[in-house]
């Protein structure tokens, strides 16, 4: 959170989380229909899976376009533990777990050896392998027909008792990733983010702190898999489809990069109101995805992330110094330059060989 | 094995290597330049079959049709660099976040366009049989594809080494900012390559239509493909794309010959080993 | 040899003038204050330890870094934040610290790239000039020596009619008998086009420079003809660490 100076903006921030929390309570008992209880219910799964997405590309500058592997594997890890292998819930997580950290272990170790653009394409052809290897597997996972009838444990039987559940865990990890990022590890990543270089240069194993995170993001990840998976009975092969990490992507960028909680207001964006909207309206997606392009070009930091600034610009003088975690990161901050190739410490980046064209990229600017 | 299945599968795996070479060659001359991973570009050989199959049903020329999708994708590239992509030059994360917006924008007009189905492009006549090599049938719409690929590849190899606008993009791809101080306007040759990279993925899609068939997921189905011959050849490698495309195509067809369900498999496997021996690919170099 | 680069009522006076230039990178000054004139037909010296902003000074007339403030005019015409191209194109050859030699291309190919207007009678001068690059025009210049390397950076600034050749270091890493061979062909160019030349090796910076100035932490603390700083013992051992 934006560590505000003043009292009193304290004091809002917690009134302001009270009344949401408040709110999102007793949503089951004010919404008109269940219907809207398990549009929610996924947006809040879903909004986990993005902040889990967001310690990647958000604090430490590492983009992904392998992360719906993980949420995939969890949703058949723990179906296929469930359904066919006899497991309870708790157990069949807990493998999920093991699972998930041995996968992105390695995946990490693999793709971490190249930066920036090659880690987005790397990490994106491993998760279309898996992807692939799900839909071939027709006799273990059900192929492109779907995984059904994973069971429900008793206490996660009803719609309500799925939000309630969710909403819970949603919070649980909130807390869970907020605790990591302001951690001593967390400034690591938030250093690395910021120039991968010179982190290396005060000595830190960047190397490892990047697996770090991976391997974190992507036990979370799975996590929710397999709670996605059980609420909704069913596991996918587009859970695992580029076209989830998309998804992900969406939701972070248009919620706010390097916030957490820009995730959650992201998922709320993409998934309810726009299955709602797309019901209603043909052109949704596209004029969803024309928003979303204005957004990376002329608000690069996100709803959050834009709103935050205005906050801090009305608060502050102009000129003021910013902590490192007062503003949400931009998406300009990025891990590499083209290629790979390390970031030069200051000088490349400021100057127009980044890019010839730097004359007219001030849109892309914080 | 036989010598003629093996010279069977190494044409089938050719032919493949073309079309893949096709998409590749400009993600990866794109790249090489400017720094931007155009996510889009699946989208922009997906405009290229949709709008080939509409002018070849048409006129009930393929030609035509290659030429209406090729020039399509021309001119999708030099619409989208010069309004978009140009304005976040020197940022890469902020030009993935925006491509992958553009496969959003591109793939759902194509949807309101075209319909959500499947919709059929023949093959023309004269390339619907099939010739015999050493006693087994060859499709002729495989013959043509490796002819295609080799004269665009050709034509590029030429334009890349022997006139100036190429020796500016060689040495872009090196190094732009000093051929900025040599007196050249680097934004021009940008757009240009552009149009060349969209020109290249879409008159692969138009080639390939009738091949892969025609519907609204064929761009994100074929970017990985693309994907992964780039991390292959080595990003902003001309000459790494027509080896990773060859490569992944070949492979993917003898494999597949043996044990389909395995055949995509090997070819990430393939660009795993790929990584682990050469990180920046079989041509790249680590400037880039 | 003539490169002809010069026309008669340019061969006196000033023809870069740097005002009070600064730049930051980030929060960071990197030139504070910086002020130069490099006069027509002679060959300035920009002096200064490591990190003391010269090599930002030439990437700023070039285009190549924006400034924060002051101006450059070249021939009386500001040129302050062009960019790079339209600077090259008046005529402002630029010669890197790292050479910028394009490794993938041949010589030849560096050589014909750079030039804007085809004109092989002075490719062949040039060539000429630089006599140990006829036998290489054909080779990838990735396999050349660091001094040919030095070479063809220099000849690619030359192929154009160049009226101001920014120089970076040229001697850098350079074994000895290169940097020889490099002061007589610097002392061949600097007889037809006006040179403004960053060093670090003060001695070819003597040899070859009519006047000088030396830059301190992106300030420009001195000024004067370079014979005189060679006396001034003091100055010298203040700011360049050189005796």
């Amino acid at each position: 959170m934006a560590k505000v100076s003043r009292r009193t903006g304290t004091e809002r921030t917690w009134l302001l989380t009270g009344g949401l929390l408040g709110l999102l309570f007793a949503f089951p008992v004010l919404s008109p229909s269940v219907y809207y209880v398990s549009l929610l219910t996924s947006a809040a799964l879903y909004g986990v899976l993005a902040m889990s997405y967001d310690l990647l590309m958000g604090y430490t500058g590492i983009l992904s376009f392998g992360h719906a592997l993980f949420f995939g594997v969890g949703a058949y890890g723990a179906g296929i533990l469930m359904r066919d292998a006899g497991f309870d819930f708790f157990s069949a997580m807990a493998v999920v777990l093991a699972l998930s950290a041995v996968l992105a272990a390695v995946i990490g170790l693999l793709s971490l050896r190249v930066k920036g653009v090659y880690f987005a394409m790397v990490t994106m052809a491993f998760a279309e392998f898996f992807h692939i290897l799900v839909e071939k597997l027709y006799h273990i996972t059900g192929g492109s027909d779907g995984f059904t009838r994973i069971p429900t444990p008793v206490w996660l039987g009803g719609t309500v008792q799925k939000y309630y559940v969710a909403l819970v865990f949603a919070i649980a990890m909130y807390l869970l990733a907020r605790r990591l990022v302001s951690s001593p590890v967390g400034s690591v990543w938030l250093a690395i983010r910021e120039n991968e270089t010179r982190a290396a240069m005060l000595g830190y194993d960047t190397f490892s702190y990047k697996l770090a995170v991976m391997v974190i993001s992507g036990m979370m990840a799975a996590l929710t898999g397999g709670l996605y998976a059980v609420v909704v009975n069913f596991a996918h092969p587009g859970f695992i489809s580029v076209s989830t990490t998309i998804n992900l992507l969406l939701m972070v960028v248009i919620g706010g990069v390097g916030t957490l909680s820009g995730g959650f207001i992201g998922a709320l964006i993409v998934q309810p109101l726009g299955r709602i909207l797309s019901s209603y309206f043909r052109a949704w997606l596209l004029v969803f995805g024309v928003v979303y392009v204005l957004i990376v070009l002329f608000f690069p930091a996100g709803i959050l992330g834009s709103v935050r600034m205005w906050r801090l610009r009305r608060r502050r003088p102009p000129g003021a110094p910013r902590g490192p975690e007062a503003g949400p990161a931009v998406p300009t901050a990025s891990p590499a330059g083209p290629g790979g190739a390390p970031m030069t410490p200051a000088a490349p980046r400021a100057t127009p060989g980044a890019g010839p064209a730097a004359g007219d990229g001030g849109a892309g600017g914080p | 094995m036989e010598l003629k299945v093996v010279v069977s599968l190494l044409l089938q795996g050719v032919s493949l290597g073309m079309l893949y070479f096709l998409i590749a060659s400009g993600l990866s001359l794109i790249f090489g330049l400017m720094g931007v991973l155009n996510l889009a570009h699946g989208s922009l050989f997906m405009w290229g079959a949709y709008v080939a199959m509409t002018v070849y049903g048409l006129t009930g020329s393929f030609a035509l049709g290659l030429v209406g999708g090729l020039l399509a994708g021309a001119a999708l590239g030099v619409v989208l660099e010069t309004t978009l992509i140009r304005r976040l030059y020197g940022n890469p994360v902020g030009q993935i976040l925006l491509t992958l917006g553009l496969i959003l924008v591109l793939d759902e007009t194509v949807k309101l366009i075209w319909g959500p189905t499947l919709l059929p492009y023949p093959k023309p006549a004269f390339l619907a049989g099939s010739a015999e090599v050493l006693g087994r049938a060859f499709p002729h719409y495989r013959i043509f594809l490796i002819v295609l690929g080799a004269l665009v590849w050709l034509v590029i190899h030429l334009v890349l080494n022997r006139t100036k606008v190429g020796l500016i993009i060689r040495a872009g791809v090196e190094d732009r900012e000093m051929v900025t101080t040599l007196g050249i306007d680097v934004k021009k040759v940008f757009t240009g390559v552009f149009a060349l990279g969209g020109a290249l993925a879409a008159l692969g899609g138009a080639a390939a239509g009738p091949f892969l068939l025609v519907y609204p997921q064929l761009g994100l189905n074929n970017l990985f493909p693309a994907i992964i011959v780039v991390v292959i050849g080595g990003l902003g490698s001309f000459t790494g794309s027509v080896i990773g495309g060859l490569l992944v195509g070949v492979t993917q067809s003898f494999v597949g010959y043996y044990e389909p369900q395995l055949a995509v498999a090997v070819n990430v496997a393939l660009m795993a080993l790929v990584l682990l021996v050469r990180p920046h690919g079989l041509l790249g170099h680590r400037g880039v | 040899m003539t490169l002809g680069t010069m026309t008669a009522q340019e061969s006196t006076g000033q023809a870069l003038h740097v005002d009070h230039l600064s730049v930051y990178i980030g929060e960071l000054h990197i030139l504070e204050d910086v002020t130069l004139r490099a006069s027509r037909g002679r060959c300035t010296a920009l002096l200064g330890r490591n990190g003391s902003g010269k090599t930002t000074t030439l990437k700023s007339i070039m285009g190549l870094v924006p400034p924060a403030g002051g101006r450059v005019t070249f021939y009386g015409r500001d040129i302050t934040g062009r960019p790079a191209h339209e600077v090259a194109r008046l005529g402002i050859g630029y010669v890197p610290e790292d050479r910028g030699v394009f490794t993938g291309l041949t010589v030849r190919e560096n050589l014909l790239l750079a030039q804007r207007k085809r004109d092989d009678e002075r490719l062949r001068r040039v060539v000429r000039l630089f006599s140990e690059l006829d036998p290489l025009l054909d080779r990838r210049a990735g396999t050349l020596s660091g001094g040919e390397r030095q070479m063809v950076a220099i000849a690619r600034a030359l192929v154009n009619p160049v009226r101001l050749l920014l120089v970076d270091e040229p001697s850098k890493g350079l074994a000895p008998r290169a940097v020889r061979r490099l002061a007589e062909l610097l002392a061949e160019v600097k007889k037809e086009a006006t040179v403004l030349l960053v060093e670090q090796n003060f001695f070819l910076a003597a040899e070859l420079a009519d006047h000088c100035y030396v830059l301190d932490s992106g300030r420009t603390v001195y000024e004067g003809p370079m014979g005189e700083l060679e006396a001034d013992e003091e100055t010298r051992r203040k700011y360049l660490g050189v005796a």
